[in-house]
């Protein structure tokens, strides 16, 4: 009898749907049109001199001008809603002025980064000045404002691709790089001998990083540094439809970019880099067709080969650090340690607010277990702990596993060093001219092998080594506390067992069907030669990823 | 499957003792539909089954192997928006099934190697005047072999090897009445889906969906005629969405597809036979169906159509990106298509000695036309930028052809013998179709598939004016290379 009611109620169905004509009906998205302000850049000076004597009514304005404000707390901040987002005190203690003034702003900071998005660089160039003008002048009104603060810090670097100096670098390594082409190792030396007319190619560089990059990644990390500082400041922005809002997920993992590229700026200004004879290059020139371990290097070779044995030996000046950087130098390790630190937090803040219901509606991405998130929170805990290594390994001696050597690693005390590569040289003794006197020695000055037979075959490297080229210093300073000589050759063996394996695919077909074939190679260098670990044929890459790996 | 091939040999053996009706049918069909750089359908099977009657009961059992291959390429000028889409699989199908008739019931019971189980029972008055059936099955569907490939390489998600897995759940209840020559039959059907994915590592696609449908028919069947008028209705609504799943401390899946669909389709058939004196049949046949595609608008966070970010496995990498270059792709709109064939065919019978030689031939006249308007909303953020944009794309256009079939049978003496042999081609005669005015507002539309990243746009803008032409080439392609064949052998004693 039941099966009698479905019938009939089926018959209803079906006519129905016969006749109406589509029963799925298409419904539309409520605006696909993009809001946008009629306010242009131009006018954020008009609005900002708009009288803000209303700014100690707005807290409780409700309906005046169309504006529609609910107060939050959020955290430790109190947010208030205006026009549909979300607005930090940090944001509306400034007036209402100074909120218009950002939103025009916003909207071209939005545009900025859209153009850098979709490689529409010019377009990018063009806004960022004027994005980053903009702000300053919104900041100049309201130095606190974290919106301003904020928009200037990011604006500051992207408008970095405007900076001449940058620009011109850029395009003189692209014109070698991309149209002369760099094929050997005399180009190489064109190239820098026509980079270093005023001075040298490597001081051009870190003048460049040092006097135009360094002094914006100061300013911007100081603008973080305060709207970090805020406890838990939040922007929304908006497209007319959807709502962003960046919190301290982002801003955190910015701060911690920002140290690290303050501490790699500081590493590549602070070294002496110099190469040069007397301003010259040529001679690295000498150095074509140089092997090692095969035969004796030639006349013009050795000359050269005592150049750099000058650069990198005893007195040499090569990657020492200048001596008005040298504070800086030995401050890296807390730069990485506060890039780490900061990004660490930011995941930990991303973690945070995945345990509070509603805290994540609006963020970039998600963290959450299940299909209604972007992250696992599984993978979010993975990276805090790694980044928790990675201070220990910043903080202190690390403990590191290479190949079935286990070690310690400081890798602190690098940066204590000021020397260059003075403190890390094997005994030896060299009269600075002539390379067949470069000989290595033992602590008490007696020769243990030559330089030369290294380099002409006689000896082995690094098998001979052991025992005949003895460092000063096996701990290098303290980077390797537990080191001892044969330490240290066991770590050169291990080092140079390690062979990089790479993939290479060759599909063939086969009585009409493809198959897909994986070789997996390493490069021994030192034979030049491509060793095989054989074949795959698979019909998934993890199959055969396991196979190589 | 082991085991169904036993009882497929005992069903043979319980047939030779003679105390049984046993009828046995080994067949292979071949389907293939185009052929065109990359791009082809092929299905290919063959299967043995037999089926035998001992008083009240009935058994039958088949076995056999299918192997499908599907592919889609879509070039581009830029290798790094080409890419392959390939699925395809060889199956080894079987099932054995088992009836019982008592005077006013009956049940049957089948099991599938897919696997799935079916069980249904009947009610019939003496001579049918009354009839009804209701049957539920359930089943796994498991589709493996899945694989999208980029040609670059370096690309952030080079490869997807998916398998797609949901269970089935199908009801269905008919009822009808026979009268003399006459029978009227009303069905009902309604079957579920349910995602079945807990195993299921890596890219896993699965659905939940909810299908119901309704059909109609009436069939005399007459001494020298027969006619069958029928018509089917199906109702759908599918949820497909695919998963990244990794196993690890916990289980991470995260949604990067989905898809919901709406379907309506509406199918009447008029088939008609006669058989004239000498034993040559003629037959003439007419279809005429609509099929409406509606993919709805969906708002919703974490369903968007595509989100590639999501579809990356678990790394520092993904991370960092949805605050770098997030995109996600939403689309939207409807699609309609309907089909209007009708043919004749003749088939002559021809005695060879005691043996029957059937050829007949077969012409059918069809138009086919659809129309398309998809929408396709592109959402981009990161840091500090939020941006969307919609596009639509229209597409409209007709085909006109004929289906021509040949074939023949040669029947033993009491027909306890035949074996036959046919073959279909499609013949396109004419093909239109006319693109419609794309809206825009920053972009140029791209096509309704994967989408790729803004630099292809600007690929498809160049190609844009020749879209229906190259559409034009690919059709008359497919039909070319489309055809059908089918051998038969089968026996009954």
């Amino acid at each position: 009898m039941r099966f009698f009611w479905i019938l009939g109620i089926s018959l209803a169905i079906t006519t129905l749907s016969a006749c109406s004509s589509d029963s799925h009906s298409s419904s539309e998205p409520e605006d696909t049109q993009d809001s946008s302000s009629s306010a242009s850049l131009g006018d954020v000076d008009d609005i900002l001199d708009k009288s803000s004597a209303s700014t100690e009514k707005e807290e409780t304005k409700t309906e005046d001008g169309g504006d529609e404000q609910t107060i939050k707390s959020s955290g430790s901040t109190a947010s208030t809603e205006v026009n549909g987002l979300m607005r930090s005190a940090c944001d509306t203690k400034d007036g209402e002025s100074v909120l218009e003034a950002l939103d025009v702003v916003n909207e071209k900071a939005i545009d900025l980064f859209e153009a850098f998005a979709d490689k529409d660089f010019d377009k990018g160039k063009s806004l960022s000045t004027e994005v980053k003008s903009a702000y300053k002048k919104v900041l100049n009104k309201a130095p606190k404002n974290c919106n301003a603060q904020l928009g200037y810090a990011v604006a500051s670097i992207v408008d970095l691709a405007n900076n001449k100096t940058l620009n011109d670098l850029y395009s003189d390594y692209d014109f070698w790089f991309s149209d002369y082409g760099i094929e050997s190792l005399e180009d190489f030396t064109d190239m820098i001998t026509a980079l270093s007319k005023n001075k040298s190619f490597t001081k051009t560089a870190q003048d460049a990083l040092e006097k135009e990059v360094a002094p914006t990644v100061d300013s911007a990390i100081t603008y973080m540094q305060y709207i970090m500082a805020q406890g838990d400041y939040a922007l929304q922005l908006s497209d007319g439809e959807e709502i962003l809002e960046m919190d301290n997920s982002e801003f955190g993992i910015a701060l911690g970019g920002l140290f690290a590229t303050k501490a790699a700026i500081t590493i590549a200004t602070s070294m002496n880099l110099e190469i040069d004879d007397n301003g010259k290059y040529d001679w690295i020139n000498n150095l074509d067709g140089l092997t090692v371990g095969e035969e004796e290097p030639t006349a013009k070779q050795k000359v050269a080969l005592v150049k750099i044995a000058n650069l990198i030996g005893a007195n040499g000046t090569f990657t020492s650090i200048y001596s008005n950087k040298q504070k800086e130098w030995k401050n890296i390790p807390n730069l990485v340690d506060s890039a780490l630190t900061e990004i660490r937090a930011a995941f930990q803040y991303s973690l945070n607010e995945s345990m509070t219901k509603g805290s994540q509606d609006y963020d970039l991405y998600v963290v959450g277990k299940g299909t209604d998130a972007d992250i696992s929170t599984s993978d979010v805990k993975d990276i805090i702990e790694n980044l928790g290594k990675g201070l220990e390994a910043t903080r202190g001696a690390y403990e590191v596993e290479l190949k079935g050597k286990t070690f310690m690693v400081n890798a602190r005390k690098y940066f204590e060093n000021v020397k260059g590569t003075e403190p890390f040289l094997p005994y030896y003794k060299f009269n600075g001219s002539d390379l067949t006197t470069f000989k290595f020695t033992n602590k008490a000055g007696s020769e243990t092998a030559t330089l030369i037979s290294f380099l002409d075959g006689t000896r082995s490297f690094p098998d001979d080594g052991e025992g005949v080229i003895i460092f000063k210093d096996p701990t290098f300073g303290g980077i390797f506390p537990d080191f001892e000589q044969k330490d240290v050759w066991e770590l050169i063996d291990k080092l140079g067992s390690i062979k990089i394996k790479f993939w290479d695919r060759d599909d063939y077909s086969t009585g009409g069907t493809t198959y897909e074939e994986y070789n997996c190679f390493y490069r021994d260098d030192n034979a030049n030669t491509y060793y095989s670990y054989g074949e795959c044929v698979a019909n998934a890459y993890g199959e055969c990823h396991e196979f190589c790996d | 499957m082991h085991n169904l091939t036993k009882i497929f040999s005992a069903t043979l053996l319980i047939a030779n003792t003679g105390f049984a009706w046993n009828s046995g049918l080994v067949q292979c069909d071949g389907l293939f539909l185009l052929d065109w750089r990359g791009s082809k359908a092929s299905a290919k099977g063959c299967s043995a089954s037999d089926s035998l009657q001992a008083g009240d009961w009935a058994l039958g059992a088949s076995v056999g192997k299918t192997r499908y291959h599907l592919g889609y390429r879509r070039d581009s000028d830029r290798e790094k928006y080409s890419w392959n889409l390939k699925m395809g699989e060889t199956l080894t199908t079987g099932h054995i099934s088992l009836s019982r008739d008592f005077k006013f019931f009956g049940v049957d019971a089948n099991i599938n190697a897919h696997p799935a189980i079916g069980v249904s029972s009947r009610f019939h008055l003496p001579d049918s005047l009354l009839y009804a059936k209701a049957s539920i099955n359930a089943g796994l569907l498991e589709l493996s072999g899945i694989r999208w490939h980029s040609d670059w390489e370096e690309d952030y998600v080079p490869t997807i090897d998916a398998t797609y897995q949901s269970t089935v759940l199908a009801k269905s209840f008919s009822a009808g009445t026979k009268l003399l020559s006459h029978r009227l039959q009303g069905a009902f059907f309604y079957s579920e889906t349910s995602p079945d994915i807990e195993n299921q590592w890596g890219y896993a696609f699965s659905d939940s969906s909810d299908f119901w449908g309704t059909d109609f028919r009436y069939l005399y069947d007459g001494r020298n005629n027969k006619v069958q008028l029928s018509y089917t209705y199906l109702y759908a609504d599918i949820r497909l969405f695919g998963l990244m799943r990794e196993n690890g401390d916990e289980v991470s899946e995260k949604r990067f597809a989905y898809l919901p669909l709406g379907l309506d389709a509406n199918l009447f058939q008029a088939n008609f036979l006669h058989k004239f004196q000498d034993g040559d049949r003629f037959t003439a046949r007419a279809v005429y169906g609509t099929l409406e595609i509606n993919i709805p608008w969906e708002s919703r966070r974490f369903y968007e159509t595509l989100a590639p970010n999501r579809a990356l496995k678990s790394s520092t990498l993904k991370t960092l990106s949805f605050s770098i270059f997030q995109r996600s792709f939403r689309v939207y709109g409807d699609i309609d298509g309907k089909i209007l064939d009708a043919g004749l065919g003749y088939q002559w019978n021809l005695n060879v000695g005691r043996w029957h030689l059937l050829p007949k031939a077969t012409l059918d006249g069809f138009y086919a036309s659809y129309i398309a308007k998809l929408n396709m909303r592109k959402e981009k953020s990161g840091f500090f930028h939020i941006k969307h944009s919609t596009s639509t794309w229209q597409q409209e256009g007709y085909i006109v052809g004929a289906l021509a079939g040949l074939g023949t049978e040669l029947q033993s003496p009491s027909n306890a013998f035949f074996a036959s042999f046919g073959m279909e081609q499609i013949i396109p005669l004419h093909f239109h179709t006319e693109k419609g005015p794309d809206k825009g507002p920053a972009e140029e539309p791209e096509p309704p598939d994967i989408p790729d990243t803004d630099e292809d746009i600007t690929t498809e803008k160049n190609k844009g004016s020749s879209l229906a032409e190259k559409w034009d080439s690919f059709s008359s392609l497919v039909f070319r290379n489309g055809f059908a064949l089918q051998i038969q052998a089968g026996f009954r004693f």
